[in-house]
């Protein structure tokens, strides 16, 4: 009774404190809100509407044949050219971050290249891509682009070329027989594919391909996670609040264990805890649609989730010596572990030595098992991220026990 | 002008929302060199005056001058005149004692060796010149309230409020607080002191302003204010801690030779033109209802006195 | 103006006497620019050297070592998107799927063979669903197989025809040897380049994810800093130091100066730190306009210490204010494209955002740093974060008061 009682005014103050309230509730659904917002249902970026300024200074076919790729049907989703009169126009479109890239495309790039007759000049046309850094993934995909079209011209280059150089040398075909087929030579060469590149996509991380994965059903419960360690940070910190009360010592004072204090305390956290995750999980399915998975799995590993972050936050109040340190070191770990655990991204996209670091984290486990519901996975995968966890409630709670014991010992004695 | 160093003319505040005045219409003059205490109970007013007197308040109605400059229209200068000591120690705990002091002066203008010395000379007089390099983190609650009361006479005030000073603090530190505001008076300081211990504003002051719901009810020296309740005598009762002190002071207030009487925690306190001749018949009447009296007091007339007889209520302790 | 220096210097000596501070100040933002910038920059860097060259590695694995895999090798070489990086088929699957590259591509055995025979040959590429790379990589990996593919298509229709008109008397293995050679050298002398360029002359030596991470992990760490002021408020006026610093012969407008100043100094100092770290550690250049840098992080931090303000005058203790700045500093940071670059947002998230001075903050550093910009291209920026500031200062100025 004496431990419910305890837990109770636990949950009470904590409850009871707006700030607390608006990182426990409000923050994570909002950014759950905006992060949905930021990146659609999907997840998966999806880049569209990119704007390119394009330059053509070349009067010829090749100039506007360049135009016309990025101005097809095929890239009207992706790009948004737009035609500019001068290169430093623009130049100054991607300065100014209003253009990914500008393309500029010289005046004797049409002339430069003849198909039929020797290869006089030593002239170079230079196809500019200006890109833009701040926009890396945009600015490379029309990099990419207009170095295909190049390579398109290079090949009918080095065909038209090298055939007209050996015929002619070889003198099998007179030269008037050989500039009216050589077009149709070039043509069959460029079109002779040799090597067939067979690209696949593979998923990395799972079996199940990526389209399966519910961006949504993860990043609702990753928000949750995130703000649960800094509400159970808080947590911990209490303890301290208390001792600098002295409301800790009229309760060691009191005929009550020191143990059943504790336990006392780390029940009323885990409640409020375990409180804080479920009513976000229901106004994340009322208010948004956004459902968390099956709820026989869901509410194994809230309840997990729950003892082994309260875990952290008590053992951090039992080591901190003030209030202000162990709010420092509650911050700190909670940032740490939201960053290096991959609180904001699918942890499968963390390079490797940093998703096993980051099974220290509670944050780890969870969102690990967060995202096989989220791929369709059922109670038997989440198994294993649900006992690592209780395994870390166990190490951590007994560390915080016996420091605890050190800690208060004199008061009980 | 006079020889008054604070003129308060119909100073009213009201807050917003309520329909009280918290001080109403206060009208008063502290002499400089005196000190004058504010005595009255906790709600009384006393230190919504003390924030109005310090600037940090702005009056509904009236003015206060201090040393002639107006509280509101010329509050930067009024406010260099003053020292404050809070009620609640307000210092940094991450810093030194010295190192309070210090800031605290610059924050009045102060630096350079002037300042240095003021806050050795300080400290001495405060006792904490051995512990001065200590932060405070590691101080006594009567150091820190010592301290407290050191930053408030930091830029050499001509004058310093002390609100409560002594709230909550253990008998040696609050001698040696109340010890060095008679000190700091001889050397011609004026103090405007609030407290609600009927016994420092006796011990200390030259003059009393007494204070209920925002007034002034009784100004004066301590003897003419207990002139005002004549010749009459305190005569307090200790009741065991099982018994209702109120019912005692309701039946005791029906006798004859009782004039007031009023309850304080486990206490019965009354007013009587003569207490060895009222006491027998309190007595006896007490024990009639059942009641035992632990222990008895006879006080000369007092403070406590004349606060009893102007509000029929007693000054909590 | 003196009461003003004291005050910020008494709040700078408080902030420093708690050791913790410093973890926040210093030793959390360096060690998060350095992480994060290896999991966005990708973790698999094969050479010492690698560094330097930002071309994304692309593992290929060559099981024919063969003449013409060799050719194809050379060929990714001179991408100028990516970088092959040899290695065997079972250490490029762990490499592939501990995310250290976006791609690998295998050369299988009998490639060069079945190419000298006319026969169409297969190339196996593999792409990483969901990386941000995976589409300019593989683009690239097409992209130097069609050069390739162009060169022995020229070779070979010469071959044929050569071969058809008895021109020759060399046998077809070795004519077409000669005529690769051939193509390969028209190849290589196309008059035809496409050369990538970008705003500052020092693009290529950016480590890219370093840059990217630098400016944001700076944004986010300095903002928990400055917003601080607002733990600095609450705790003043719960300590009641501020009711003794108001009663003292300073007006509000120096009080809060001096609160502000004295966050301003950590706030700048810090920024100083984190930007010398990325420049002489990291290999982050922050462009040449240090006038720009310097405009932009002081109007920054007004605006932030100016919203520290408002958090401080709105909360009613100490660790409520905390708690707060921490939430909004990352909120805030996050939202307005510390965390992640913008291009991959909607447009409508985009300007959504424009509402938090976080975005126009990293939307001035990334046109200082990355597009080489200097006073004049961050004036707007500069101009609507001191407009924050000023909202920001008015309200909480108002609200402002000893208890």
């Amino acid at each position: 009774m004496k431990i419910l009682n305890v837990a109770w005014k636990e949950i009470l103050t904590t409850y009871r404190d707006r700030a607390a309230l608006i990182t426990m509730l409000v923050a994570p659904f909002a950014l759950t809100l905006v992060m949905l917002f930021a990146f659609g249902n999907s997840g998966t970026v999806v880049l569209e509407n990119i704007p390119v300024a394009i330059v053509n200074q070349d009067g010829g076919e090749l100039g506007q044949a360049l135009v016309d790729v990025f101005e097809s049907d095929e890239l009207a989703d992706l790009l948004e050219p737009s035609l500019v009169g001068t290169a430093t126009e623009a130049k100054a479109l991607v300065d100014e971050d209003k253009a990914a890239a500008a393309v500029i495309i010289p005046a004797e790039l049409t002339s430069i290249i003849t198909t039929g007759g020797p290869p006089a000049t030593d002239a170079l046309a230079t196809i500019e891509v200006y890109q833009n850094p701040g926009r890396t993934l945009s600015a490379q995909i029309i990099a990419g682009i207009t170095d295909q079209f190049a390579g398109n011209i290079v090949a009918g280059y080095t065909s038209g070329h090298l055939l007209w150089e050996t015929l002619t040398a070889s003198g099998s075909i007179p030269t008037d027989e050989l500039q009216i087929q050589i077009e149709s030579l070039v043509n069959a060469s460029i079109s002779n594919t040799i090597i067939t590149v067979n690209a696949t996509e593979q998923n990395i991380s799972q079996a199940q391909s990526s389209s399966d994965f519910n961006w949504a059903q993860y990043m609702g419960p990753s928000m949750a996670i995130l703000f649960l360690m800094f509400s159970v940070a808080r947590g911990g910190r209490i303890l301290l609040v208390e001792q600098d009360q002295g409301t800790l010592s009229r309760m060691l004072a009191s005929p009550t264990r020191p143990s059943h204090i504790l336990i006392g305390k780390v029940l009323g956290i885990v409640s409020a805890s375990i409180l804080q995750m479920l009513i976000l999980m229901v106004a994340m399915r009322l208010l948004m649609n956004v459902s968390w998975g099956p709820f026989g799995p869901v509410l194994a590993i809230i309840v997990a989730v729950s003892l082994a972050a309260t875990a952290w936050g008590i053992l951090i109040g039992t080591r901190a010596r003030t209030v202000a340190q162990a709010g420092n070191l509650g911050t700190a770990i909670s940032l740490i572990f939201a960053a290096a655990s991959g609180n904001f991204y699918p942890r499968s996209t963390l390079p490797e030595f940093l998703q096993k670091a980051s099974l220290i984290s509670p944050n780890a486990w969870a969102l690990d098992a967060f995202e096989s519901l989220a791929q369709g996975g059922g109670m038997q995968d989440v198994l294993i991220p649900v006992i690592g966890l209780l395994v870390m409630t166990l190490i951590l709670g007994s560390i915080a026990v016996l420091s605890f014991r050190r800690r208060y010992a004199s008061a009980q004695a | 002008m006079n020889d008054s160093i604070i003129d308060i003319q119909s100073l009213t505040k009201r807050y917003p929302g309520s329909a009280m005045l918290a001080v109403d219409h206060l009208t008063l003059s502290i002499k400089r060199g005196e000190i004058f205490s504010l005595l009255g109970p906790n709600g009384a007013g006393k230190t919504t005056t003390i924030s109005m007197l310090s600037c940090l308040l702005t009056p509904t109605e009236g003015d206060a001058l201090i040393s002639g400059h107006s509280v509101t229209n010329d509050s930067l200068a009024a406010r260099r005149i003053i020292g404050i000591v809070p009620q609640e120690v307000a210092l940094y705990d991450d810093l030194s004692a010295r190192e309070n002091l210090l800031f605290w002066g610059r924050m009045y203008g102060m630096q350079g060796k002037p300042l240095s010395t003021k806050a050795d000379e300080i400290l001495e007089r405060i006792g904490l010149t051995d512990r001065a390099k200590d932060r405070l983190s590691t101080f006594s609650g009567g150091m820190k309230r010592r301290l407290n009361v050191g930053v408030g006479l930091i830029h050499s005030p001509e004058i310093v409020y002390m609100d409560e000073p002594t709230v909550g603090i253990d008998p040696q530190s609050r001698r040696s607080i109340l010890d060095m505001v008679k000190d700091l008076n001889q050397q011609g300081m004026t103090v405007l002191y609030t407290t609600h211990y009927m016994e420092e504003a006796q011990e200390l002051s030259d003059r009393v302003g007494i204070m209920d719901h925002g007034k002034i009810i009784a100004l004066g020296t301590q003897a003419e204010l207990t002139e005002m309740v004549g010749e009459r005598e305190v005569l307090r009762l200790y009741l065991s801690e099982i018994q209702s002190a109120e019912n005692l002071a309701t039946l005791l207030q029906e006798l004859d030779v009782v004039f007031d009487a009023s309850a304080v925690d486990h206490q019965v306190i009354i007013s009587t033109a003569d207490a060895s001749e009222a006491l027998p018949a309190v007595m006896s009447a007490a024990a009639v209802n059942g009641f035992t009296i632990r222990s008895v007091d006879i006080q000369e007339p007092n403070l406590e006195a004349v606060f009893l007889h102007l509000t029929g209520r007693a000054l909590r302790d | 103006m003196r009461k003003i220096l004291a005050l910020a210097w008494n709040n700078i000596r408080l902030e420093l006497s708690d050791r913790s501070s410093l973890v926040f100040l210093l030793i959390l933002p360096l060690a998060f620019t350095y992480i994060i910038g290896i999991a966005m920059g990708g973790a698999y860097e094969p050479e010492s050297n690698a560094s330097t060259d930002t071309r994304h590695p692309v593992i290929v694995v060559d099981q024919d070592a063969s003449a013409l895999s060799a050719q194809l090798i050379a060929v990714i070489e001179t991408s100028q998107i990516i970088r092959p990086v040899e290695q065997n088929l079972s250490d490029a699957i762990d490499i592939f799927k501990g995310q250290g590259v976006s791609a690998y591509v295998v050369i299988p055995a009998g490639f060069g063979a079945s190419i000298t025979t006319g026969q169409p040959t297969l190339l196996d590429l593999v792409t990483a669903a969901g990386d941000n790379y995976a589409l300019t990589t593989g683009q690239a990996v097409q992209a130097a197989v069609a050069e390739l593919n162009a060169i022995l298509s020229a070779a070979k229709t010469t071959t044929d025809i050569l071969v058809s008109l008895n021109a020759s008397s060399l046998p077809y293995d070795q004519l077409l040897q000669e005529n690769l050679q051939a193509a390969s050298a028209v190849a290589a002398e196309a008059p035809v380049t496409v050369l990538h360029t970008g705003p500052s002359a020092t693009t290529s030596e950016i480590a890219v994810g370093f840059a990217q991470t630098s400016p944001g992990q700076l944004v986010t760490w300095v903002l928990i800093t400055l917003l601080g002021s607002s733990v600095v408020i609450a705790s003043e006026r719960t300590k009641g130091t501020l009711y003794r610093l108001m009663a003292a012969p300073l007006s509000k407008g120096q009080i809060l100066a001096g609160i502000i100043l004295g966050r301003l100094a950590l706030g700048l100092v810090q920024i100083i730190i984190l930007i010398g770290f990325g420049s002489l550690v990291l290999g982050v250049d922050w462009g040449s306009s240090y006038s720009a840098l310097a405009l932009l992080s002081l109007s920054f931090a007004l605006a932030a210490v100016a919203l520290g303000l408002l958090i401080g005058v709105l909360s009613k203790t100490a660790a409520q204010a905390r708690e707060l700045t921490t939430a909004i500093s990352m909120i805030t940071a996050a939202l307005g494209g510390a965390w992640w670059p913008m291009e991959i947002t909607p447009q409508l998230y985009q300007t959504a955002v424009k509402i938090l001075p976080t975005t126009w903050a990293m939307q001035g550093f990334t046109d200082v740093i990355l597009r080489g910009q200097d006073v004049s291209g961050i004036l707007i920026e500069t101009l609507v974060l001191l407009g924050f500031a000023v909202a920001f200062f008015a309200f909480s100025a108002k609200k402002f008061d000893y208890e």
